[in-house]
């Protein structure tokens, strides 16, 4: 029989790294600041997170499939500018508005998906190259100024509360929950990382691969696009500058989360911690007033540790010590 | 120095894997310029046995003795450096770098800049040696497998070598080839080097070898001469411990319905002229020459290639357009030659490896019905005999003759009218050889039309009801059993070489 412990062994250990490494920090950050374990902290921290978040569940779908999307802070800037022209400039309601972009969305990474599975080009240098038009799109939109927005019904997505909790928190929520049953309980998802782990055996399998990667790439920019939404209602405004580095912070989140790079191997729950470790390495930082200069420097070591540790494997460890 | 002629000798050796014991106390011995098989399942430790040579595994126990010297801790550069080499079964090839250049990786020629021209003339020279055409200048992964393995092999040639061990040599090359690397085997042992010969194909370790060790369960149960022993099934049963009375289970077979007619197909620049049909039933054996293009005919029958010439009907329906998902649809179901290339999701696990291409039947609205999975699965577990602690194994910690069945299991869980098998005891043990031409035979007897390709005359022989023979992408003939009496090995190897049977 198998101990309760084992079985916790077992569940987590592909992402026992980012589990114990959360673990640690989040112990470390609740001692050395005083204001860092509070509900009030605690909430700010998943309203932190949540943007990051939402983007890193299709961004771990893509990075499955062996896949990467370099073009998602372009798609936060591109959906954040079309719908403050649609919201302000056309006057069409937010929900609309709202619904118009994230298809829009869909259809930006259909295409990228689309020319990735059917040309046979490189998914890093198809959406490195889109990025730059994804982007260049934003400023032409704009005329490269922000679009300021002063409606309130603009900034519920971003900035509202629903059963008490803050909205960009509660789509969360949801799109991990939604993102976490589609690759562990659907066909779609046994496919992911089916062709993630050997593509042409997915091929062998009848697997349609054309729509498979179509729909991943158009999950990966629609689930962006949402992201892009929330930030624009957070700050109120359609910028095209606000996406910069926003792909960074999401693939770290995968990969931190033990999403392997070659594809074929990873979780939306180790995500989940990865994007939390993240996001708490910030808000303890503020909290500790470090620079944001000197973050960014941290931030990019702890990436390397983690991934390193991840080597290392930490289960084994636990294993032997637990023996 | 050595002793009576005994160039190494491993001494008591044990290794234990976290508590689990792979090899038991094994003493083997090596004379100079003999060829010694090493035999066993898989599983029985031979890998093992051989890392621990070569210095890629640290023993627990025992001592090993090479040329007079007690080797304390070795690691695989000094062995290699000392003159003994290892051919592994799994190509360790560089695909996108010229087949030289993989040649003398490590060990280039150069001075300021590498000499391309010397190595691939040295390369030329080596390569011409085992007889084979290849040009040094192309990549390795434009190479088809058969000369990849011949790459790897003159990889070891190159260097100064006392030891060749050679694992599984001959499992992805044609019988005229290996019959090439069996001569040159033959020159090298005239020159005194020492061969480690493992395989499981055992005519070739009675035409090869003069002595051989059977290893079954960590420990080394015999080392004989090999006219010491009477025949394959002696040895087989020194294997499995216990006498096998038939390899192959005889089946009597009365052919249904026809479920497949191919007529005039052909791939341009390909093959052409493929002209036959299946019906339930019925085992139609493949045989060939490695290129031969037997494997592309399946490919273009699954869709995975498109047909010029000719057509294809499926119960009397013509196919068109076909892709693999279609074919699946169809009833078709492909064992692919290269399990791990094309045929399993390494890192997944086994239950996922198996209901991959049938996962609608077991979706219970939006989700996998993963009760109904389970129980498909480890329905699958007990008929196949696949030996595993659980479903939830990783596949890619299987032997490959486990790994093997769940690919067949994949299939047959399917539900085809036809399958196809591509080499489908490629680098299996006996046991689980056994057992796939046990299984073949009972779903020959549910009425499922099999096609077989086969480079292993003996099974090929034994399995088929009726042999197409290929040659340089045509089709030679039909050879049939029963009365017409025309299936044996000499008439398909007759037909391989472009001969014809009366």
């Amino acid at each position: 029989m198998k101990t309760p412990f084992q079985t916790i062994l077992d569940a987590t250990k592909d992402f026992s790294s980012a589990l114990v490494g959360f673990l640690i920090l989040f112990v470390a950050l609740s001692f050395a600041s005083s204001s860092f374990f509070s509900a009030n902290n605690l909430v700010n921290v998943a309203r932190q997170m949540s943007i990051n978040m939402i983007t890193a569940v299709g961004m771990t779908i893509i990075i499955i499939t062996a896949g990467i999307d370099l073009s998602i802070g372009a798609t936060y800037a591109m959906s954040g500018t079309a719908l403050g022209v649609l919201f302000v400039h056309n006057g069409i309601p937010f929900a609309l508005a709202s619904l118009i972009v994230l298809a829009l969305c869909f259809a930006v990474g259909a295409i990228k998906g689309w020319i990735i599975i059917t040309q046979s080009i490189p998914p890093f240098i198809v959406t490195f190259a889109l990025s730059t038009v994804i982007l260049g799109c934003a400023f032409v939109m704009t005329g490269g100024r922000p679009i300021a927005v002063s409606d309130p019904a603009f900034r519920f997505l971003g900035r509202g509360f629903a059963f008490g909790i803050p909205v960009p928190v509660l789509l969360m929520i949801v799109t991990v929950m939604a993102g976490h049953s589609f690759l562990a309980r659907t066909k779609i998802g046994r496919h992911v990382y089916a062709y993630g782990g050997n593509a042409e055996a997915a091929r062998l399998c009848g697997i349609d691969t054309q729509t498979l990667i179509v729909l991943v790439y158009g999950i990966g920019s629609f689930l962006a696009g949402l992201s892009g939404i929330i930030l624009a209602s957070r700050l109120s405004s359609g910028s095209p500058t606000v996406g910069t580095g926003a792909e960074m912070d999401a693939i770290a989140a995968t990969i931190l989360g033990g999403t392997k790079f070659e594809g074929g191997k990873g979780s939306i729950i180790g995500t989940v911690f990865g994007s939390l470790i993240i996001a708490c390495l910030s808000n303890g930082m503020n909290l500790l007033n470090v620079s944001s200069y000197n973050q960014m420097v941290v931030k990019g070591l702890v990436i390397l540790l983690a991934v390193w540790v991840n080597r290392i494997n930490i289960r084994r460890y636990i294993v032997v010590w637990n023996r | 120095m050595m002793v009576n002629g005994t160039i190494l000798s491993l001494r008591n050796i044990d290794k234990s894997f976290s508590g689990v014991e792979v090899l038991k106390d094994v003493n083997f011995e090596l004379k100079q310029g003999e060829v010694h098989a090493l035999v066993g399942e898989n599983g029985a430790g031979k890998s093992t046995l051989i890392k621990i040579l070569t210095g890629a595994y640290r023993r627990d126990n025992g001592t090993i003795t090479y040329l007079g010297e007690e080797l304390e801790h070795i690691n695989p550069i000094q062995t290699r450096v000392a003159g003994i080499n290892a051919i592994y079964q799994e190509l360790t090839l560089f695909k996108d770098m010229p087949v030289y250049q993989n040649l003398f990786l490590g060990a280039e020629i150069a001075r300021c800049f590498t000499d391309d021209n010397a190595m691939i003339a040295k390369s030329e020279s080596i390569l011409a040696s085992l007889g084979v055409a290849i040009d040094p200048r192309v990549n390795a992964g434009d190479l088809n497998i058969a000369n990849q393995q011949m790459v790897e092999i003159a990889r070891a040639l190159l260097f100064d070598t006392r030891i060749l061990i050679m694992d599984e040599p001959t499992s992805s090359i044609s019988e005229n080839e290996a019959r090439r690397l069996f001569k040159k085997i033959s020159t090298l042992k005239r020159a005194g080097v020492s061969i480690i010969y493992i395989s499981h194909r055992l005519s070739e370790i009675f035409d090869l070898c003069e002595t051989v060790s059977v290893l079954r369960d960590g420990a080394l149960v015999v080392t004989k001469p090999i006219t010491a022993i009477k025949d394959e099934d002696e040895l087989v049963s020194y294997m499995i411990g216990k006498n096998m009375s038939s390899r192959f289970p005889k089946r009597p077979i009365q052919p249904g319905k026809e479920v497949l007619r191919v007529h005039d197909l052909g791939v341009e620049g390909v093959f052409s002229g493929v002209d036959f049909s299946v019906a339930q039933g019925e085992i139609l054996g493949i045989g060939g020459l490695v290129g031969s293009k037997r494997s592309e005919i399946v490919e273009t029958i699954f869709g995975l290639r498109e047909h010029t010439h000719g057509t294809m009907y499926l119960h009397g329906t013509k196919l068109r357009k076909l892709t693999p998902l279609r074919a699946i649809q169809y009833g078709m179901a492909f064992v692919t030659e290269d399990r791990k290339r094309t045929g399993l999701f390494l890192q997944m696990k086994i239950h996922e490896n198996i209901t991959m291409p049938f996962l609608d039947s077991i979706k219970k609205l939006l989700f996998i019905d993963t009760t109904k999975e389970r129980q498909l699965v480890s329905d699958c577990i007990e008929a196949f005999k696949i030996k595993t602690p659980s479903s939830d194994q990783v596949i890619e910690k299987l032997s490959g003759g486990n790994q093997q069945k769940v690919l067949i299991a994949r299939w047959i869980s399917a539900k085809p009218v036809l399958l196809m098998l591509d080499e489908p005891t490629r680098g299996i043990d006996v046991q689980a050889k056994t057992e796939i031409y046990a299984l073949m035979g009972e779903l020959a007897r549910q009425g499922i039309a099999i096609i077989m390709i086969s480079s292993e005359l003996p099974e090929l022989v034994a399995m088929s009801d009726r042999i197409l023979v290929m040659h340089a992408g045509r089709q030679m003939q039909i050879l049939r059993g029963g009365a017409y009496n025309e299936i044996d090995a000499k008439n398909v190897l007759r037909l391989a070489f472009g001969g014809h049977v009366e």
